[in-house]
């Protein structure tokens, strides 16, 4: 009896084992955009905290994915400036009644799969900058997301990634002090030469502040800079720009008429303070002033900047002069360039301005607008408002994208050359090697191409519609991701675009399923 | 369960069985049935007249008297003897009334008497059976087709026995099919996964009769196993393919059986016929297979490149519980 129970019993248990493994419970879906590495595409899949590197660049690649294992609660990925790395935001997780928090990481992917995760804690950042250079991250919580119980809006952290995770300052967790509201942005300098040192600000921007932290001495207070606007209004700083050789902030913003010039200068006294301190000098701007540039010399830049009243505008920091130009209507974006006119054939600072709804583009001489500001504008009208402008390896040709097409823009002949797309447009990019433009189509299974040597405008057809464009032009690849639940990406030769030339690698997130875990 | 369940109350049934029968004879087959056999035949009914002469010849009736020299009636001494006419008479008409009893046949009530029992051959050399193989996979790749890892094939096999090694050891060869089916959706339901097998198998066992009723045994098998694989997404890709796996086999077990003769009818018939249940435990070792699902693409298709999937290793202990029938 008792064998017969032990036997049955035994039945029982090889039964009742087993269960599902990890990584088969939660689905692999594609989170953020698709971040292209020097030889290696990365996709991410917050839901099952694995990220995919695969190989899209040799010549024959195969559907074979380096698997990486994320921290909880990856949001999205970016590459890592100057680096063959990607950052990808993990906001972690809350206790739960089955599980335990989990902090916020920031993961460093290396592009053979290695990974670094730096521990920020328990808040759970979503918004990620960096330096020009790729050596400091700050990461910051978006307001307007919802947060813990109790939530410290102010805080962020400051990433050293040229350290080690295990390093003491690796991360270092700052709140502004003082600040009368959350900032909603926050931005890294480039190199300025500030108090004999060259240095990298932190910059935070909040209504009617501005708050610099010094990224070289990370462990001093930071300095806040009221931004005072007449009227009673409360300037909310949206744009900045920085001198090339000299330590100068241009601050512009929304609910103001100025633009606001800082200049550092160095100061001494309580060493837990920053040892320089801003000088503020307001500008008169107009109206509503939507979009700014400098221009000049570079010690002595002057600032174009163009607005919502339909005037565009020169000023001289220096002296304050300023040189108004009317314009035939608003105007949001500029894009400065060097070139000739079809008046002039000197080359000279010019600017390319339009407006977000608008089909007018206007053209301004700007380095004549102080001698004859009634002669430095032309216009131009297209077919369609502009929705971005693609930079193009042509002395003065950019690319203007619409909503359903794209316009050859030749700065200097003041010519556009409107080319027409059957869809709504979901991407382009520009290949400078082969000086061939890449579109494609929302929800279509065709990518565009147009040959700017020759004009000539040719289409390839997929075997799955297009959800991401990531270029590798300089290995003369182009990737495109297909919306599928096993991955599903086709590679283009960029020299030589055709089926035949094409290959398709799917399934790559099941690669090698059945030997994980062994 | 329910089959674990059904395999004890068979065993209960079949112990039963075999106690209330005991001792039914597994020898001499041939051999002539005793008791009941010659009375029926020759005994005349108790409900039919005596013959005419039963009084004058009735042993019981007459006082002891030496035999006749044919040594079928005894001698009286008589004074009345009749006359030598008069015994020849007598004569013939013992004559014609033995002639009458030999060559008359008498009629008997068949409706009351029981037929003759006549015993067949005990001996069953064939086994045919349903098998339920609980099969271990103890690879984690198997997760992918099973949240558990005992799949459950079904299968028939059939056996002869060829040779009797030695007293009571009996040898047989066997053939058997199983199939299996496992599916499961993954991912949340994002991936379906679907895992078939059709297995083909030939073997050999050696069976002891340990009791009239239980015959421990051992079994080796081999065989090749056609595996079929299935990947279906929910964005309504599919893909599939199929391997071919080896194996070799071994397992131990006990058949459970009604004894020999228990089911024989009186005309002999039935007497080898047995049903069982069998139990065994074993292991069997297989070939790992690689998965490349692949889905046929177009004449004109971009290139593609499948992912491999892995190896999915399906060696693993199995339980197999077969019903017998033996006969």
């Amino acid at each position: 009896m008792t064998q017969r129970t032990s036997f049955l019993g035994a039945l029982l248990l090889l039964t009742a084992c087993g269960g599902q493994s990890d990584g088969l419970d939660q689905p692999v879906e594609l989170t953020g955009q698709p971040v292209a590495l020097d030889e290696r595409l990365l996709l991410i899949s917050g839901a099952s905290r694995t990220g995919y590197l695969i190989d899209v660049v040799s010549s024959k690649p195969k559907a074979v994915a380096t698997v990486v294992e994320l921290p909880y609660g990856a949001l999205r990925a970016e590459r890592r400036r100057e680096h063959d790395e990607a950052l990808v935001i993990c906001a972690g997780r809350r206790d739960s009644v089955e599980e335990r928090a989990e902090p916020s990481t920031l993961a460093v992917i290396e592009s053979d799969g290695d990974v670094r995760n730096y521990e920020l804690g328990a808040t759970p950042f979503d918004t990620l900058v960096q330096s020009d250079d790729g050596r400091f991250a700050v990461l910051y919580r978006d307001k307007e997301a919802g947060g813990r119980t109790l939530q410290n809006v102010n805080e962020l952290v400051v990433v050293d990634l040229d350290r080690n995770p295990s390093d003491d300052d690796a991360v270092t967790s700052k709140t502004p002090e003082g600040l009368a509201h959350a900032f909603e942005r926050a931005l890294v300098s480039p190199e300025l030469p500030i108090a004999g040192e060259m240095r990298r600000l932190l910059v935070l921007l909040s209504a009617a502040e501005i708050t610099l932290f010094d990224l070289n001495h990370i462990e001093k207070r930071g300095t806040i800079v009221e931004l005072g606007e007449g009227e009673g209004r409360m300037p909310k700083p949206t744009q900045v720009l920085f001198g090339e050789d000299a330590p100068v902030m241009y601050v512009r913003g929304d609910n103001a008429n100025d633009v606001f010039v800082f200049r550092l200068e160095a100061r001494t006294g309580d060493a837990t303070l920053n040892d320089f301190r801003p000088t503020l000098n307001p500008l008169g701007a107009g109206q509503a002033p939507r979009d700014m540039a400098l221009f000049g010399a570079s010690d002595t830049p002057q600032v174009f900047v163009v607005g919502r009243s339909s005037e565009a505008r020169s000023i001289d920091p220096r002296s304050g002069k300023t040189q108004v130009v009317t314009l035939p209507g608003p105007a949001d974006h500029i894009r400065l360039f060097q070139g000739a006119s079809p008046k002039d054939t000197q080359v000279k600072t010019r600017a390319l301005v339009y407006g977000d709804d608008s089909t007018t583009l206007m053209f301004v001489d700007v380095d004549s607008v102080r001698e004859r500001p009634d002669r430095s504008l032309e216009s131009l009208q297209i077919t369609q408002p502009v929705t971005s402008v693609i930079e193009i390896d042509r002395p003065n040709a950019v690319i203007l994208t619409h909503a359903q097409g794209i316009t050859l823009l030749d700065l200097e002949q003041r010519t556009a050359t409107p080319i027409a797309s059957n869809g709504q447009l979901e991407g382009a990019l520009f290949d400078r090697k082969t000086e061939r433009l890449w579109v494609a189509t929302k929800a279509d299974t065709w990518v565009g191409t147009l040959d700017l040597a020759s004009g000539e405008t040719g289409e390839v057809l997929l075997d799955s519609t297009v959800q991401n464009l990531v270029p590798f032009f300089d290995a003369g690849k182009l990737a495109i991701v297909h919306p599928s639940r096993i991955g599903y990406v086709t590679v283009l030769d960029t020299r030589e675009p055709s089926r035949d030339r094409a290959r398709s690698l799917r399934g790559f997130f099941v690669d090698g399923i059945l030997d994980r875990g062994k | 369960m329910r089959l674990v369940a059904f395999s004890v109350s068979l065993f209960a049934c079949i112990g039963l069985a075999s106690a209330q029968s005991e001792p039914a004879p597994t020898a001499a087959p041939t051999a002539p049935a005793p008791a009941a056999y010659q009375p029926a035949v020759l005994n005349p009914p108790a409900a039919e007249p005596p013959p005419p002469s039963a009084t004058t010849t009735a042993p019981a009736a007459q006082p002891a008297a030496p035999a006749a020299p044919n040594g079928h009636f005894p001698a009286y001494p008589r004074k009345d003897a009749p006359s030598s006419a008069e015994q020849a008479d007598i004569v013939s008409g013992r004559a014609a009334l033995l002639r009458d009893r030999r060559f008359t046949p008498q009629t008997v009530d068949t409706a009351e008497v029981e037929p003759p029992v006549r015993h067949g051959d005990p001996r069953a050399r064939w086994t045919v059976a349903l098998s339920l193989d609980s099969v271990f996979y103890t690879d984690v790749g198997y997760d992918l087709f099973d949240d558990d890892n005992v799949s459950t094939r079904l299968g028939v096999w059939a056996g002869y026995d060829i040779a009797e090694l030695a007293l009571r050891t009996t040898l047989a060869i066997e053939l058997g099919f199983g199939a299996e089916a496992q599916e499961q959706g993954i991912w949340q339901g994002a991936l379906r996964t679907q895992l078939e097998s059709q297995t083909f198998s030939a073997g050999a066992s050696l069976r002891y009769a340990l009791f009239s009723w239980l015959d421990p045994q051992l079994r080796a098998s081999t065989g090749i196993t056609r595996i079929a694989f299935e990947l279906e997404s929910d964005d309504s890709n599919s893909f599939d393919d199929h391997a071919l796996s080896g194996f070799g086999a071994l397992s131990a077990g006990v058949l459970v059986h009604t004894p020999a003769q228990l089911l024989e009818n009186r005309r002999g018939e039935f007497a080898s016929l047995n049903i069982g249940l069998l139990i065994e435990g074993g292991y069997a070792l297989r070939s790992s297979v690689n998965v490349d699902p692949t889905r046929k693409a177009a004449d004109h298709a971009i290139p593609i490149t499948e992912a491999e999937l892995g190896e999915l290793a399906l060696s693993g202990p199995y339980v197999r519980s077969s019903v017998v029938v033996r006969f």
